[in-house]
C-alpha cells in the first residue's frame, strides 16, 4: 500500500477548518475591487503582493536585532518533531530543528542539512550529501549519525510517530556511507518519496535510548526542552502563556536576522485582530469581517504589509458511490450535482470573492495542476437535463425527482464546528431543490464526522482536503484506497470508493516517473478524467489575509500557497532597521 | 459532631466514584479516541497510519481493552495517588493542570492556579457589589432602589457574556488603552517587583473577572435581599426595634448577622465556581485557565485529562458542600441528626 506524503503541509485539519470557518465567518458581502469601497490608488492589492519591503530599504543590508510577536491558537503538544502530529507544534519546532530538505517559495525542494541529492537512473537509490560544519545547539557536530537516529526512532513501532511513518512505506533501508553521506534505498521507483525528507532531524547524543525504550521517547524531555541545528533556540516555553525564542548565533547559515520570536497563546482569532492593532502582535490573520474594516483606514495601511494568498486546501462534496445509495454511482448524476451548485456564487457571496472556484484536487497554478480543466460552470439547465437522461425525473409532481417510486433526496454530512460550511450548504440547497433535488443537511461534531466518513458511513458528506509538497494523489482517488478493513475502518481516503481503472494506471505510473515533464502528463490527464467523473464536486479554494507590521523587511508571500512561514527560508530573511524597533 | 462528620465523608465516596464513572461512560460513547480524534486532524490522519500501527497505538495505551477495565485501570491509578499520563499533551496530568512550563511562573502559570486567580477575583467583584446592594434592597423592599437595582442587575444577567467580553475588549482594550486584554501578565513580568507582579496580574484579570461577575451579581443581590428580609420579619428583630435601636443597628448587628447562616448555602454554591474555568472568557482574553483545558481535553478526547478535571470539580463541589454543612450543624445543632 502507497501512501501519499503529506506528512508536513497537512496542517491541522479540524483547526484549519475552524479557522477557515471564523476568519470567513460573516461575510458581509464587500467584494473585491472598485465595487467594494474606494480603494486607495496607492495601496497594493493585497492579492498581488508578494514582498514587504519599504522603499527606502531596497538594497540595504539587513540589520540583526529586533522581535517578531505573533500569536498560536493553542499550546504546542511537544517539541519533539518526531512524536509532534498537530499544526501549532510544527509551527514552533521547525525554527528549531533543521529538515534534510525544504520546499522553497515555489514548492521546489532545496537542501536544508542535505547539500545535495541525488537519485539514480533507475530509481531506487537516493544519496545524500549532508552539509558540513552544522553544530547543535549544544556544540556537537551534526552528522549522518543523527539523520539514521532519527529515521529509526521514526520507524519505531513503541514511538508515537505514526503519522510519519507511511511517508516512508517506499523506503526500503536507510544507510550512511560516511559520516556526511546518508543513502536510501527505495522498494521501487518512488517520484514523490523526496517529499519524505522534509523530515526533521534530532540530535541522536541527546535522544538516542535504549532498544525498547522507544515509549520513554514519547514522553522524553526533548520534548519540552528542545535542542536543534535550527536557527532559533528555546528560550522560554510558559504554558499556556507564551513560547520564545532566541536567535541562534551559530546557525550555519550565518544567525537569522531577528533576536527573539515569541509566540503567544490566543485562542480567539477577534483577541488576535485586537492585539494586532494595539501593537501587541506583529501579525494578524484577517477575516472577511475585519478587512473591509480596516482597508480603508490609513493607521492600518501605513503600518502594516496585507498579503493574500490561496490556501492550499480544498473543500469538496463526496459522493458516496460504494452502491450504499442509489445516487450517486451514476457519473450523469454526480456531473448533474455539479452543474446545478452555483460554487462562484458561494465565492463571491459568502466568501465576499475571497476565494476560487476548485476543479480537481490539486492547486491552482501549480505544475502538477491542467490549466485546461475549467470549472464547471453553474448551469441548471444541464443538470436538470443529465438528471432526465439518468431516470430521475419527478413523475408525481411534488417537485422531487423520483426513480422507480424512490424520491431523489440524500443527506449531506458535514462537520457542525465549521458554521461556514452550512452556510455554503445552505445555498446549494436551494440551487439543488431548483432542478428537483432535495438535500437534507446533517451537522454532527468533528469526531462523530470522521468515524462516520472513515467508515464511509455517509451518502454525500462536505469536507477539506490539505494539499501535500507532493502532488500524487494516491490516496485521495486510487480505487485501492477506497476499500474497508475488517474493523469496518476505511483504508485510505477514498472515502467515496471511487474506481477508475485508467486514473489507478496512471497514478501508479505517475509515482515511478522521475522526469517531471512526463510525471506532469500523467497528472494533467489525471486531472481530466476526475474532472469527468466528478467523485467529488471540487468547491473552492479559500484565500487568507494576513497583516504584518510594516517594520518588518523582505516579508515574503509563497505563491504556491504556503503563506509566510511554511517554506525555506522565509522569516529567516526578514529584519528590521534599527530606527523602527519600538 | 465528628461523628456526623465522618459519616458524611464516607457517605461521599461512592457518590465520587459514580460521578467519575458517569463522566468515563459519557466520555467514552462520544465517538473516536486520542488517536482517532487528536491525530487524525494532526499533520498526518489516522487514515494515512498503517492500519497495523494504529492498532498497536491503541493497546499500547490499552484501548483496545473494554471498557470496565480501562476504567478499573484509571480508577487503580488514582488510588495509587496519580492521575495518569496526559494523551494530548504527554507529560502526566498532575504536571498538566498545577505545572507551569519552562519559563516557570509557579502554581500561577498552572491552569489550575490560573482559573483559581481569575475566579477568585470574580467572585469577590460578584460578592462584594452584588452583597450590599441586596442589603439595601432589603431596607425598603418595593422601593425606588429595591426596583432600579433588580432591573439593572436583570439586565446584565441576561446580557451574554462573549458579547460583553468582546465589547469590553474593544472598549478598554483597543479604543481608550486602559486595561490589558490578552493573557495573565506582561512580558516584563520577570523583571517587576512583588507587589508590582500582583498588580500585574490583577490588571490582566479585571476585564474576564468583569465578564465573570457581573452575570452573577443579580443571584447573589436577590438571595442576600431574600435571607434579609427574612429576619428582618422575625420576632428578635422586632424587638431589637421595641428596644428603641437605630435601623442601621438592627440591619447590621442583628438582621445581616442572622441572615450570614442561610447565606453559608449560597457560599456552599459559590465556591465550587471557583475551578469551573470558563471556556468562552478564558479563550476570548487568552488566560491560561482549566476553562481552555477541559475545551481541549474534550475535543482531543484526553480521557486521563477529562476525567481528572471531573475529579477536580466532584472533589470541589463535594468538600464545599461538606464545609457548608458542617458549618450549618456546629452554628445550629438541629441540623446535626444523630442516628
Amino acid at each position: 500500500m502507497r501512501t501519499s506524503l503529506r506528512y508536513r503541509h497537512t496542517p491541522f485539519l479540524a483547526a484549519a477548518l475552524l479557522v477557515f470557518a471564523a476568519c470567513s465567518g460573516g461575510g458581509g458581502g464587500e467584494g473585491k475591487g472598485p465595487a467594494g469601497g474606494t480603494p486607495r490608488p496607492e495601496a497594493e492589492a493585497p492579492s498581488a503582493r508578494t514582498i514587504g519591503l519599504l522603499p527606502e530599504y531596497q538594497g540595504r543590508a539587513p540589520e540583526p536585532g529586533g522581535t517578531f510577536t505573533r500569536a498560536l491558537p493553542a499550546d504546542p503538544v511537544t517539541l519533539n518533531p518526531v512524536v509532534a502530529s498537530d499544526q501549532v507544534s510544527f509551527l514552533v519546532y521547525k525554527w528549531i530543528f533543521d529538515p534534510l530538505l525544504d520546499m522553497n517559495e515555489a514548492m521546489e525542494p532545496v537542501g536544508v542539512l542535505a547539500e545535495s541529492w541525488e537519485t539514480t537512473p533507475d530509481g531506487k537509490t537516493t544519496t545524500f550529501r549532508l552539509r558540513r560544519g552544522v553544530r547543535w545547539q549544544d556544540g556537537k557536530p551534526f552528522t549522518a549519525d543523527d539523520v539514521l537516529f532519527t529515521y529509526e526512532a521514526a520507524m519505531d513501532p513503541d514511538v508515537d510517530a505514526v503519522n510519519k511513518r507511511p511517508a516512508f512505506t517506499e523506503v526500503e533501508s536507510v544507510n550512511k556511507t560516511d559520516d556526511h553521506t546518508v543513502v536510501v534505498r527505495w522498494k521501487s521507483p518512488y517520484a514523490p518519496g523526496l517529499a519524505a525528507w522534509v523530515f526533521y532531524v534530532m540530535p541522536k547524543h541527546l535522544c538516542a535510548y535504549p532498544k525498547g525504550g522507544g515509549k520513554a521517547f514519547n514522553t522524553s524531555p526533548a520534548g519540552a526542552s528542545p535542542v536543534g541545528t535550527g536557527p532559533f533556540r528555546l528560550k522560554e516555553w510558559r504554558r499556556g502563556e507564551r513560547v520564545v525564542l532566541e536567535a541562534n548565533e551559530s546557525y550555519f547559515r550565518g544567525r537569522p536576522h531577528l533576536d527573539r520570536l515569541v509566540f503567544k497563546i490566543v485562542p480567539q482569532s477577534q483577541t488576535q485582530f485586537a492585539a494586532y492593532q494595539t501593537g501587541q502582535l506583529d501579525m494578524a490573520a484577517l477575516s472577511t469581517e475585519q478587512w473591509p474594516q480596516v482597508r480603508n483606514d490609513p493607521a492600518f495601511l501605513g503600518s502594516s504589509w496585507v498579503f493574500e494568498y490561496t490556501s492550499r486546501q480544498f473543500f469538496y462534496i463526496g459522493w458516496n458511490m460504494d452502491g450504499s445509495n442509489p445516487f450517486f454511482r451514476d457519473g450523469r448524476v454526480r456531473r448533474a450535482m455539479t452543474f446545478a451548485m452555483n460554487r462562484q456564487g458561494v465565492v463571491d457571496k459568502i466568501l465576499a470573492g475571497h476565494g476560487s472556484v476548485a476543479t480537481g484536487p490539486f492547486y491552482p497554478g501549480g505544475w502538477e495542476s491542467n490549466p485546461a480543466v475549467k470549472p464547471y460552470p453553474y448551469d441548471p439547465q444541464r443538470a436538470a437535463a443529465l438528471l432526465d437522461e439518468a431516470g430521475w425525473k419527478d413523475s408525481d409532481g411534488d417537485g422531487i425527482r423520483d426513480r422507480s417510486g424512490l424520491r431523489f433526496a440524500f443527506e449531506c454530512l458535514v462537520p457542525a464546528e465549521a458554521e461556514m460550511f452550512s452556510r455554503w450548504l445552505e445555498v446549494f440547497q436551494q440551487d439543488l431543490r431548483r432542478v428537483g433535488v432535495e438535500m437534507s443537511v446533517r451537522r454532527v461534531e468533528w469526531g462523530v464526522f470522521l468515524d462516520r466518513t472513515h467508515r464511509h458511513n455517509f451518502q454525500a458528506c462536505l469536507s477539506g482536503w490539505n494539499l501535500g509538497d507532493d502532488p500524487d494523489p494516491h490516496q485521495f482517488l486510487h480505487s485501492s484506497q477506497g476499500g474497508l478493513l475488517p474493523s469496518g475502518q476505511g483504508i485510505g481516503q477514498n472515502d467515496v470508493s471511487y474506481s477508475n481503472p485508467e486514473v489507478d494506471r496512471l497514478i501508479e505510473l505517475q509515482q515511478g516517473t522521475f522526469d517531471r515533464e512526463e510525471r506532469r502528463k500523467a497528472l494533467w490527464r489525471i486531472h481530466e478524467l476526475v474532472a469527468e467523473d466528478q467523485p467529488h464536486t471540487y468547491l473552492l479554494l479559500g484565500s487568507q489575509m494576513v497583516a504584518v507590521r510594516n517594520r518588518f523587511q523582505n516579508v515574503r508571500v509563497s505563491r504556491a500557497g504556503y503563506g509566510l512561514f511554511t517554506w525555506y527560508p522565509s522569516l529567516l530573511e526578514w529584519w528590521v532597521p534599527a530606527e523602527k524597533r519600538p | 459532631m465528628w461523628a456526623y462528620a465522618a459519616r458524611r465523608i464516607l457517605l461521599m465516596v461512592p457518590t465520587f466514584v459514580l460521578i467519575t464513572l458517569v463522566v468515563f461512560l459519557v466520555v467514552k460513547a462520544a465517538p473516536g479516541n486520542p488517536f482517532s480524534a487528536a491525530r487524525s486532524t494532526g499533520e498526518g490522519a489516522v487514515r494515512q497510519m498503517n492500519p497495523a500501527d494504529y492498532e498497536a497505538m491503541l493497546a499500547r495505551y490499552g484501548l483496545d481493552r473494554p471498557w470496565y477495565v480501562q476504567y478499573g485501570k484509571w480508577l487503580g491509578t488514582l488510588l495509587s495517588g496519580s492521575l495518569g499520563e496526559s494523551f494530548s499533551e504527554r507529560r502526566p496530568v498532575s504536571q498538566v493542570l498545577f505545572g507551569a512550563g519552562s519559563g516557570g511562573g509557579g502554581f500561577l502559570g498552572s491552569p489550575l492556579g490560573a482559573t483559581l486567580c481569575l475566579n477568585g477575583l470574580a467572585l469577590l467583584l460578584m460578592a462584594g457589589l452584588a452583597v450590599p446592594v441586596g442589603l439595601r434592597s432589603a431596607l425598603r423592599p418595593g422601593g425606588v432602589f429595591d426596583r432600579a437595582a433588580s432591573g439593572v442587575l436583570y439586565i446584565l444577567y441576561s446580557l451574554p457574556n462573549f458579547w460583553i467580553a468582546v465589547l469590553l475588549i474593544l472598549l478598554f482594550g483597543v479604543k481608550w488603552d486602559l486595561l490589558p486584554f490578552m493573557g495573565m501578565r506582561s512580558d516584563g513580568y520577570d523583571s517587576l517587583g512583588p507587589a508590582a507582579r500582583v498588580l500585574d496580574v490583577l490588571r490582566h484579570a479585571l476585564l474576564p473577572a468583569v465578564c465573570l461577575a457581573y452575570g452573577g451579581m443579580a443571584f447573589v443581590a436577590r438571595f442576600t435581599r431574600g435571607a434579609v428580609l427574612e429576619t428582618l420579619s422575625r420576632d428578635f428583630v422586632r424587638v431589637a426595634r421595641a428596644k428603641g435601636l437605630s435601623e442601621r443597628q438592627v440591619l447590621f448587628r442583628h438582621a445581616f448577622r442572622n441572615a450570614l447562616l442561610p447565606m453559608l448555602t449560597l457560599g456552599g454554591l459559590l465556591v465550587p465556581a471557583l475551578v469551573s474555568g470558563s471556556v468562552i472568557v478564558e479563550s476570548l482574553f487568552a488566560w491560561p485557565g482549566l476553562g481552555q483545558m477541559y475545551m481541549k481535553a474534550v475535543f482531543t478526547r484526553d480521557y486521563p485529562l477529562i476525567l481528572a478535571e471531573s475529579v477536580l470539580g466532584a472533589a470541589v463541589v463535594l468538600a464545599s458542600t461538606l464545609a457548608v454543612d458542617l458549618a450549618y450543624s456546629a452554628a445550629d445543632p438541629r441540623v446535626r441528626r444523630e442516628p
